[in-house]
């Protein structure tokens, strides 16, 4: 599934759900899957403090549809890795992790988007509602 | 009832990947993950391939347990892992400009050189005990004397060897204890 990069990080915008599925199309060239693992743009050095977004709040994730929760979900599964491969990764050489608390933001946004979509699922008239609350805890 | 679950597709998938660092850059032909413990191989060939497009050949798997350290009384766990091998079908290469692995590097670079003891004796490499790599001075004169003259040779050329440079201490005569066994 192509992930836009512009996603990179866990930003909040209005606009950008919208570009971003209009986006995910075929702008991409073969792309090294292990580049998902590090982080964007993103330089060798220390030059400036790196620019991270907030963690997605409840009342914005309800507007979202399920198939944009769905994408949401994975384009912060794919940021959660990132962060805890650079984080095992700078821990191994006993270098400092900067900017620990990005992972607990994406984390928590990850719960909100279940949170929603349960609630979403209560909602609804019975055959649905197991149905669709068993596919949502169904994950591994 | 709830089994006509040969539902098999899975919405939210939840695993978290961490990738290790690969042992060399171009031409990755295996990579190294860790995982929680409870993900199956088929589960990580499925993540890898739909979620990130990797081409998996073969993944193996082990279950490791996480350090532990006792403090006083209390014991500090790390938690335990699943370490995964991943053996990709065509080898990729990735550029090591990408965020923290030209740190990782020069840290590296900078923990070899700082282990590297500052003793070093004369004509001491990397020796292996097994290996008698020393430079031979004038070898060709000794092998008409043929077998029997070996220790002889030995000694010989150990001094020659040692005699011949320009000796930074003034131990460097003394021969080191592993070339004296080839006299038995």
């Amino acid at each position: 599934m192509l992930v836009s990069r512009i996603f990179g990080r866990t930003l909040f915008a209005a606009a950008k759900s919208e570009t971003y599925s209009a986006t995910a199309a075929a702008t991409s060239v073969v792309r090294n899957p292990l580049q998902d693992f590090f982080e964007a743009d993103r330089s060798v050095d220390d030059d400036k403090p790196v620019v991270y977004g907030r963690s997605w709040k409840a009342p914005e994730l309800r507007l979202k549809s399920w198939d944009d929760l769905n994408k949401l979900w994975y384009v912060l599964l794919k940021e959660k890795n990132m962060l805890m491969t650079q984080r095992q990764m700078l821990h191994s050489q006993n270098l400092r992790f900067p900017n620990p608390e990005r992972i607990p933001k994406v984390r928590k946004s990850m719960c909100r988007i279940k949170q929603v979509l349960t609630e979403r699922a209560i909602e609804e008239p019975d055959p649905r509602r197991s149905a669709e609350m068993k596919r949502m805890t169904n994950a591994l | 009832m709830g089994s006509r679950l040969g539902r098999r597709v899975v919405h939210f998938a939840n695993l978290p990947i961490k990738l290790l660092m690969p042992s060399n850059f171009n031409n990755i032909t295996e990579i190294a993950i860790k995982t929680i413990p409870s993900a199956s191989k088929i589960e990580i060939k499925r993540v890898l391939e739909s979620l990130y497009g990797f081409e998996v050949d073969k993944v193996s798997t082990l279950n490791m347990e996480g350090k532990k350290k006792k403090r006083g009384g209390l014991l500090v766990a790390k938690p335990d892992y699943k370490k995964a091998y991943i053996t990709l079908r065509s080898p990729l290469s990735i550029s090591p400009d990408l965020y923290p692995i030209r740190i990782l590097e020069e840290e590296k670079q900078r923990m070899n050189k700082q282990t590297k003891s500052s003793v070093v004796e004369d004509g001491e490499g990397k020796h292996h005990w097994l290996v008698d790599d020393r430079p031979r001075v004038a070898e060709k004169k000794y092998e008409r004397f043929g077998v029997r003259d070996r220790d002889r040779r030995r000694g010989g050329g150990g001094g020659g060897g040692g005699g011949g440079e320009v000796a930074k201490f003034p131990w460097s005569s003394m021969r080191s204890p592993h070339v004296t066994s080839a006299r038995r």
